[in-house]
């Protein structure tokens, strides 16, 4: 198959800008370079580093491609640092130290990028960042989102162009950071880490700026940098970046067992753990299977049951991963590290201390575990047997006939679901029931549909998103024929 | 391509999903990596970039989801290792007193530019949906089935279509710079 566009250079008898590749030889080059891999010593698998976790729940991010979309501006004008915008609940205390602020700028002649304040754990940055227009047209341009939309034509077309023109929502070409400096030589020679960025956009700080909290993802550990991360958005150009610093960071707890462990207590893998890192704000975990996965391992989604974690606090406190909003690397909340007693990975509890570990005592109810999963036909609302769940997880449950009500408790969370109503109570607190299509309420394929509590030949199912409030992670499990398996994996 | 197909096939260690997606996708990622190389990249510079952009797609292919196109992360992942190659060529290369026989001289270079730049501008001018159409099938190289689908056309009137906007493009092309055709023809 012949270039294009080479094609129509050659119609037009204009010279080639570039050479043109022949396919046969690339495939040829890469599988030159797959041989030569398999060609190592097996060394086992492949180290796993904390993989990237799919969730329905969670926009995960993937290299620098899967920026969020969600452009929603608060009502209410206010500034926010990154500890109020990203960890909004519990103390973050331990963290504010290493908060840093009124960082690098950069401009043009039309914009100036700006830094406002930005923390760093080792293996994410979260940042606030500012782009400021300096002339009036750039204002225009800025603040009607036109220049953000004209960025994505050439990648994206003018389909793309025209949906963030309506929506006003930044797009996934708008903000770029030099990841490929950022890999460990010795475990891959492809220079790109497995990263992401997100962005949200925030409250316009005057009539000429836009502000847009940022959340870049290493995708494994990497500590203290000398060198600065460069962070610039596409429409001022590479040369307008800014310098993000990495030199400064909490101590994180960090642990060489090289022991082995079951770091999938769904299947029952095992492996050899090498390192677990606990920052305030996110894990790090790597692992060396003992036994290759089996081919249906991914396809089924049995691997969402890794790195099943949990920290033992001094205070006696068990929190789960999914407690500390890790559904992948991240936590939502911030971590007293000096009050971790022990990190118990699996089965096994290894003390913060170093000293040697022993097999964890856990209740088996905060292990995952399957639960019936309902989906009607031709859609994808996901429902489940409410009482089944309740009695997998330990939760407290009830049921009055008169009333048709089931009152369930866990984690300090009651949910009141009567059949027949599209809403509930949650610790009495009203919630309708609305699946929606998009999280952007602005996306032109949005469409909201109301969802009911149903009794069905006598059992109670409610939309999963209602385990939201439990702080559970669910995962549909498929078939090694890549169909839905009608059961769900809990991770609570 | 069906691509959702050719993710699950990539995911379960089938190398000959990653053949095809290296037939379908190796032009528009030279285009991607050019670009971002710029002022007339070697070939094995270009061969380099868009192989490990390949590679890169097969060593982290369990991370793929597979309702999602491959071209945005194929596209970024090229840019990105252009990029790194531009920083690591800046740091340890000396700039030598030469260029390569086959490359062209500066002048040269900046009128073969200012050539292409026309071109570029002489597209976009075009009407819809023949604008549209020349951006996915020459710029973004798409298939010539899935160019047409996007805009509603059926194949052979994108054909036509092509054919007209070239001899159109050669039209204005001629006009504007007879001399720089006929010069380097």
């Amino acid at each position: 198959m012949s270039s294009h566009i080479h094609e129509l250079w050659d119609d037009l008898e204009l010279q080639l800008l570039y050479p043109e590749l022949n396919p046969d030889d690339i495939a040829r080059r890469v599988s030159a370079a797959l041989d030569q891999d398999n060609e190592l010593p097996p060394a086992q698998a492949e180290p796993r580093k904390t993989p990237m976790k799919r969730s329905i729940t969670s926009i995960v991010l993937f290299a620098a491609v899967l920026a969020l979309m969600a452009g929603s501006v608060l009502a209410v004008a206010y500034r926010s640092g990154v500890l109020e915008l990203f960890f909004p609940k519990g103390d973050t205390s331990q963290v504010e130290p290493y908060v840093q602020t009124a960082l690098d700028t950069a401009e043009n002649e039309d914009y100036r990028l700006r830094v406002d304040s930005c923390l760093y754990d080792g293996q994410n940055v979260y940042a606030v960042v500012t782009v400021e227009a300096l002339n009036d047209q750039a204002a225009e341009d800025l603040m009607s989102n036109k220049v953000i939309a004209e960025s994505h034509r050439e990648m994206w077309g003018e389909d793309m162009v025209n949906r963030l023109l309506e929506s006003g929502s930044t797009g996934p070409e708008t903000f770029h950071c030099n990841f490929g400096d950022y890999y460990n030589e010795e475990e891959s020679d492809v220079p790109m880490s497995v990263g992401g960025m997100g962005s949200k956009e925030l409250p316009n700080p005057d009539d000429h700026s836009r502000s847009w909290q940022i959340d870049i993802q290493f995708g494994s550990y990497q500590g203290l940098q000398e060198q600065p991360l460069n962070f610039w958005v596409d429409f001022m150009g590479k040369d307008c970046a800014v310098d993000i610093p990495l030199d400064n960071m909490a101590e994180p707890i960090r642990l060489t067992p090289n022991e082995e462990v079951t770091y999938n207590p769904y299947t029952g893998y095992k492996g050899i753990l090498k390192e677990f890192i606990l920052t305030p704000t996110s894990f790090s975990v790597t692992v060396e299977p003992l036994e290759k996965p089996d081919s249906t391992y991914h396809t089924t989604l049995a691997d969402q049951g890794e790195d099943c974690f949990f920290l033992r606090m001094k205070d006696g406190t068990i929190l789960t991963r999914m407690q500390l909003g890790a559904f992948n690397d991240q936590f939502d909340t911030v971590v007293d590290l000096s009050q971790v007693q022990s990190i118990i990975y699996g089965y096994t509890e290894f003390p913060a201390d170093g000293s040697p570990s022993f097999p964890a005592d856990l209740p088996e109810t905060l292990y995952p575990f399957t639960c019936t999963e309902i989906i009607l036909e031709g859609t994808h609302f996901f429902r489940f047997p409410v009482e089944e769940l309740c009695q997998k997880l330990g939760a407290d449950y009830q049921w009055d006939e008169d009333t048709q009500t089931a009152t369930a408790a866990y984690r300090g969370v009651t949910l009141t679901m009567t059949a027949g109503e599209s809403c509930y109570q949650m610790n009495g607190e009203t919630v309708e029931l609305l699946f929606e299509t998009r999280y952007d309420k602005t996306d032109p394929d949005y469409q909201a549909f109301p969802e009911y509590i149903t009794l069905e030949d006598g059992v109670l199912t409610a939309p999963v998103t209602v385990l939201d409030h439990w702080s559970l992670n669910y995962i549909p499990l498929h078939t090694a024929d890549n169909e839905l398996a009608g059961q769900m994996l809990v991770i609570p | 391509m069906d691509e959702q197909n050719l993710i699950l096939r990539l995911q379960a260690g089938e190398r000959r999903a990653l053949e095809e997606i290296i037939q379908g996708y190796t032009h528009y990622l030279t285009a991607v990596a050019a670009r971002a190389l710029g002022n007339a990249p070697s070939r094995e510079d270009l061969e380099e970039v868009v192989s490990d952009a390949f590679l890169a797609l097969w060593r982290f292919r369990d991370k793929l989801e597979p309702g999602r196109s491959l071209r945005p992360f194929l596209a970024v992942t090229a840019r990105n290792l252009a990029y790194s190659k531009l920083r690591s060529r800046r740091e340890t290369e000396e700039i030598p007193n030469h260029l390569p026989d086959n490359r062209p001289g500066p002048e040269e270079m900046a009128e073969q530019q200012a050539l292409h730049r026309h071109l570029r501008q002489l597209v976009e001018e075009m009407e819809e949906p023949d604008r549209t159409l020349f951006l996915c099938y020459y710029f973004q190289e798409q298939p010539l089935h899935q160019a047409a689908d996007a805009l509603g056309l059926n194949e052979s009137t994108a054909k036509t279509r092509l054919a007209r906007g070239r001899q159109r493009l050669k039209i204005a092309l001629s006009g504007k710079g007879g001399s720089y055709v006929q010069s380097h023809s």
